[in-house]
Parts: C-alpha cells; sequence; structure tokens
C-alpha cells in the first residue's frame, strides 16, 4: 500500500483562505496535523482501497468519531466529465468504478467532510487548530471539507506514461516517440522488435535503464516539440496527466516544457540517471 | 483494417494522431492542399483519411437514417440531436470521448454518402458553405491564403472528430456535430434522471449558442472538481433553467456571465464538497447561488449603462459554429 502524506508543510502553490480550518497543502489551520492516506489497487483493476488516517487535528478525529463526519474519496476522468464521491464511516474504504465511464486514467482526491450543522466554538488545545483560530465561534456546514488530501494521479510519471510497441518497419537499435492524446495523454514509442524484446525483458540490466533513459528525454523533446510555445487555451493544460508530471517536475526543482530553462535531456538524466558500473581497473 | 480489436470500430488514433499534427505544421503547404482538394469528392476523402490514419476494427454505430443537409450537419436541431443520440445511446462514455471513433463515424457518414465531406468545411453563421470556402481558400493568391487554407483544414479536423492539439479535451463535445449531438443529449437525460423535468427546460439551456455550449463543456471538463459530478452539475444547469424560464432576458445567458456564476460556484466548492448533499438542500444552495449571480450580473451592467462602458455581457455571444 502506497501512503501519502498530507500537512500544513505539504510542498502547494496554493494560497487558500476557507472561513473554516482545513487540513490540507500549505494551510497553516492545523499546525501538527497530518492527514496520510494509504492507497492499494484492487486485483480487478477497477477499485482501490484506502486507509484514511488523521493525526494532530483532534478537531477532524473529534467529528469522526461523533459521525459529523466522513471519509470521502471522489473519482474524476474530466476527459468523459466524470467525477463521483464515495463516502465511508470507517477509515478503510473500497472505491469502485465502472472502466466503461471513463476516458483516462482515473484521479483520485481523498478528503474528510462534515456531514450535517454544528455551531462550533473553536480551541486552540482542544481542537489542535492554529491560534489564529482560538475562540473563533463557527458555523459547520454539510460538505465542509476539514481534511484535503493530495490528488493521486495513476499514471503521473514519464515512465509510466509511456507504452513501448513492437514495430518491423523500423531498423534494429532504433525507436520513435509519437503523442497520443486519445485516453489522456501518453507517449506511443515505436521500438524495433528485438530492442523491444529486450526492453521487455532486460529487467535491472543496466543496458536497459540507459536506453529507457534515452527514450525518456525523447518524449520530453516531443513535449518541448508540440508545447513548448502552446499558449492556445484548451492546449496540453487539458490532459491531467501533463498537469500532474509538470506538477511533479515542479516539486523536483526542475523545469518543464514550457520553461527556456527546459533541456529535455537534462530532465531526463536527473530524473533517471544513467547508471554503469566501474571496473577495478577503470578505479585504479 | 487493423488486427487489434476494439469494443467499438475507430481510427487509429496514433496514425490519426500523426496526420491532424502533420496537418497543423504545414501551415498552407501542399499537404494541407492535398487534404483540402481531397475533401472535395467523398471517395477521395474517405480514401485519404483511411490511407493516412488507417482503423481498428469493433463494433459499428448504426449511421443516420437520412442524408443530411449541410446545414442539418453542422447544426442539427434538437430532434434530430435526439434521434441520433437514441440510436447511439449504447455508446460508453470512455468511447465517446475519443476523437478517432467520432472521426470514423463521421468518414462513414461520408462514405455512405449521408453527409458530403465539404460539409466539414462549413462555417458558423451566414460565411460561406463548405464546398465554396474551400474552393474560395484554394483559388485564393493573395497573402492570405496560407492562412485561409490552415483555417479550412482546422475546421475540417474539428467536424471530423475534433482538434485536442488545439482544442482540448473540450474539442469532442464542441466541435464535432455528432459527438456534440450525443454529449448534448446525453446530459439533457442525466439531468432528467435527477429530477422531474421535461427535457425541452433543459434544453432551452444547452441550446442557448453554440459558445454557451462551450462554456458549459469547458467549465465540465476543464474545471472538473467545480461541475465534473453529474449531480452538481444537473443542479445547476436546472438553477439556470428556472431562472432563464422566469427571467427570460437574465444577464446570465451570456457565455461570459455564465463564466462569474461557475467561479462563484468554485468559490463554495473550494471549502465544501457539494456532491455529498442531499438532492433537497443542494438543488436550494444551487437555486440561490444562480440567483443571486443573476442579481449580480444586472448590477454589473446596470453600472456598466451608467458609465456608458460595454459589459463582458454585452459582448457578442452568440455567433454559431465558429469553432
Amino acid at each position: 500500500m502506497t501512503v501519502i502524506e498530507t500537512s500544513a508543510t505539504t510542498p502547494s502553490n496554493a494560497i487558500r483562505t476557507h472561513s473554516f480550518p482545513v487540513l490540507e497543502a500549505g494551510n497553516i489551520s492545523f499546525p501538527h496535523g497530518v492527514y496520510s492516506v494509504g492507497f492499494a489497487p484492487g486485483t480487478d483493476r477497477h477499485s482501490f482501497t484506502l486507509e484514511h488516517r488523521i493525526r494532530g487535528a483532534s478537531l477532524i478525529s473529534r467529528l469522526l468519531a461523533e459521525d459529523r463526519a466522513r471519509y470521502v474519496c471522489a473519482i474524476s476522468s474530466p476527459r468523459s466529465s466524470y467525477r463521483r464521491t464515495f463516502t465511508s464511516r470507517e477509515p478503510a474504504q473500497v472505491v469502485r468504478w465502472n472502466n466503461d465511464d471513463l476516458g483516462e486514467a482515473p484521479q483520485f482526491t481523498p478528503m474528510i467532510v462534515s456531514v450535517g450543522t454544528a455551531d462550533l466554538a473553536l480551541d486552540e488545545a482542544r481542537d489542535g487548530v492554529h491560534e489564529s483560530w482560538a475562540g473563533h465561534r463557527l458555523r459547520l456546514r454539510a460538505g465542509q471539507k476539514l481534511a484535503v488530501g493530495q490528488v493521486v494521479y495513476l499514471k503521473a510519471s514519464v515512465l509510466q506514461m509511456l507504452s513501448l510497441h513492437a514495430d518491423e518497419a523500423l531498423p534494429e537499435g532504433s525507436f520513435v516517440v509519437d503523442g497520443d492524446t486519445e485516453h489522456g495523454f501518453h507517449f506511443h514509442v515505436r521500438v524495433n522488435p528485438a530492442l523491444h524484446r529486450f526492453l521487455r525483458t532486460g529487467g535491472a540490466d543496466q543496458s536497459r535503464q540507459n536506453i529507457m533513459t534515452h527514450i525518456v528525454g525523447a518524449c520530453f523533446s516531443l513535449l518541448q516539440r508540440e508545447y513548448g510555445d502552446d499558449d492556445e487555451e484548451g492546449g496540453w493544460p487539458t490532459h491531467r496527466n501533463l498537469v500532474a508530471l509538470q506538477e511533479t517536475l515542479v516539486n523536483q526543482g526542475l523545469p518543464h516544457w514550457t520553461d527556456e530553462s527546459f533541456h529535455p535531456e537534462e530532465v531526463a538524466t536527473r530524473l533517471h540517471g544513467h547508471v554503469w558500473t566501474v571496473t577495478s581497473d577503470e578505479e585504479a | 483494417m487493423a488486427e487489434r480489436k476494439t469494443a467499438y470500430r475507430e481510427l487509429d488514433h496514433v496514425k490519426f494522431a500523426g496526420l491532424r499534427r502533420r496537418l497543423l505544421r504545414d501551415k498552407g503547404g501542399a499537404y494541407q492542399r492535398r487534404f483540402l482538394r481531397a475533401a472535395r469528392d467523398n471517395e477521395t476523402f474517405v480514401g485519404f483519411v483511411r490511407e493516412e490514419a488507417g482503423a481498428y476494427a469493433g463494433k459499428t454505430p448504426p449511421l443516420h437514417d437520412s442524408p443530411m443537409t449541410e446545414s442539418e450537419f453542422k447544426d442539427p436541431p434538437w430532434t434530430t440531436e435526439m434521434s441520433l443520440y437514441e440510436a447511439w445511446s449504447d455508446l460508453p462514455a470512455r468511447t465517446a470521448c475519443r476523437p478517432a471513433f467520432w472521426a470514423d463515424v463521421t468518414s462513414r457518414h461520408v462514405e455512405d454518402a449521408r453527409i458530403d465531406a465539404s460539409y466539414l468545411a462549413a462555417n458558423g453563421g451566414t460565411a460561406a458553405g463548405g464546398a465554396q470556402r474551400m474552393e474560395l481558400a484554394l483559388s485564393d493568391d493573395s497573402p492570405q491564403r496560407e492562412k485561409r487554407i490552415d483555417d479550412c483544414v482546422r475546421t475540417i479536423l474539428r467536424r471530423l472528430g475534433g482538434l485536442p492539439e488545439a482544442r482540448g479535451v473540450r474539442t469532442v463535445y464542441v466541435d464535432c456535430p455528432f459527438a456534440r449531438a450525443w454529449w448534448r443529449e446525453r446530459l439533457v437525460r442525466e439531468i432528467g434522471e435527477h429530477r422531474g423535468v421535461t427535457p425541452d427546460e433543459v434544453r432551452t439551456v444547452l441550446r442557448l449558442s453554440q459558445s454557451y455550449w462551450e462554456e458549459l463543456v469547458t467549465l465540465v471538463v476543464s474545471r472538473n472538481s467545480v461541475l465534473g459530478s453529474d449531480r452538481v452539475r444537473s443542479s445547476f444547469i436546472l438553477g439556470l433553467a428556472d431562472l432563464l424560464e422566469t427571467e427570460p432576458e437574465s444577464p446570465l445567458r451570456t457565455g461570459k456571465e455564465l463564466r462569474h456564476a461557475c467561479r462563484a460556484l468554485g468559490a463554495v466548492q473550494a471549502s465544501r464538497e457539494l456532491s455529498v448533499l442531499d438532492e433537497e438542500p443542494l438543488q436550494s444552495l444551487m437555486d440561490d447561488l444562480v440567483r443571486r449571480q443573476h442579481e449580480a450580473s444586472l448590477k454589473r451592467r446596470h453600472r456598466a449603462a451608467a458609465s456608458d462602458m460595454p459589459t463582458d455581457s454585452d459582448a457578442p455571444d452568440g455567433a454559431e459554429g465558429t469553432a
């Protein structure tokens, strides 16, 4: 199970103001709060198990214990205008979807929301809220977001966004990268059949890793070529996994394809650096 | 026909994306001109598309039962949209959001002479028909020639199945008439399922103008966290339908004022997950939000009138089919 934690110090570009304390990235309302969500894909390929856990945010824990809040997961696929929320009283939650509804790999947004209405007076020590909230009297409304986790994209890394396809027309040792926008954005990599076999079965072989780095560099070149000066509304930002990839690069302090400082080979090798073994002769 | 089997027959999406990209790169060049010349004849056009983009085998949805006029294809009346949707109601959303699928459906309509390939080049309003537009572009020797050819090619690609490279995800919903018919009518029925309203009330909102539909769709697909939930968008559209019934001249009839309303909805959704609300409180919240936005729009209009300045809502908003 993969666990993703969200706290006030989680990197975020967002600047938010709410009329209620929310535990989310970049929001200091719960200074010691941590919202962690474990994800495990189901074996049926259309379900996910989530395990929500909240720490250091007693207000939220109390509302959950008093049955005034629920664990929620929203599954969405903007491409097919799909978004559905699933609620649970228990921290362990299974969400299912119908693949026919989705136009791309789904994205998941875990959160904790209130149900019903209540008037609350906040106390710093009792509720775990920031001192700026102390003494505030607030009205809790149904649907109020209390904690919001990181959006999980099933395919947000560049390696998950590419697929290899054997192409007999290509000479030995060669490959070609095309962009495919049909089902969310992904890289369609045509590879000579012998090379394709090696890449599929090469395991942790260093050559395989280095060739994949080369392919990743070619993928980034394609993004720069196709979208580098794309400012047309509705262009690449409408592909959510490209937005997620961009966010991944930004979070790692790397430029992305519309930045002038973007060098595809540099970003590829920073993400997946070349590997080699130094022989004892070379060491000497 | 390629060996790969898909549930529904469609063009080879990688080759089709390659075709679109090659055409987009060749502004006014020989490849674009060849494509336009092909579109003057149904058989040549289908041959061109099949040769360049191939097709995967799969189920084929039925064709529209009779030949369509250019105007009926470009901007189908609601009765046509309804009958198209009914014929294709089994389509899953995952298929209906694919340009390669709709491009194949449109090509089959050309192949079977239910539409002419030249219809694909037809632009909106009172502009020239598709055939005339292509002839003008191909015979033009002015400095605008390259742009005219490029505009025509883009229009054809949009009508064929959508042009995601330039228009993003919304292109299928907005630019391809067959796909637009399916998605719009699907939304009509989705809303009807949630509430006891007549389909006509919903269609009134969804068919106000091409730009209004585009605005709504853009909000649904690009602001999925706001209008992605079928429950939330149904309530929002119902709120609009109610308002426009009682206030037919409301500024919320314009796409730009609609965007203001959606921004307000986005502000609410930022702190509340509205999709978990029960039906009644959700509808009441939405009616209230729409009503307040209507009043805010009126105030903006009055303020602008007082200072004699044009407002967003005064801008022309109903131009059809300029996509």
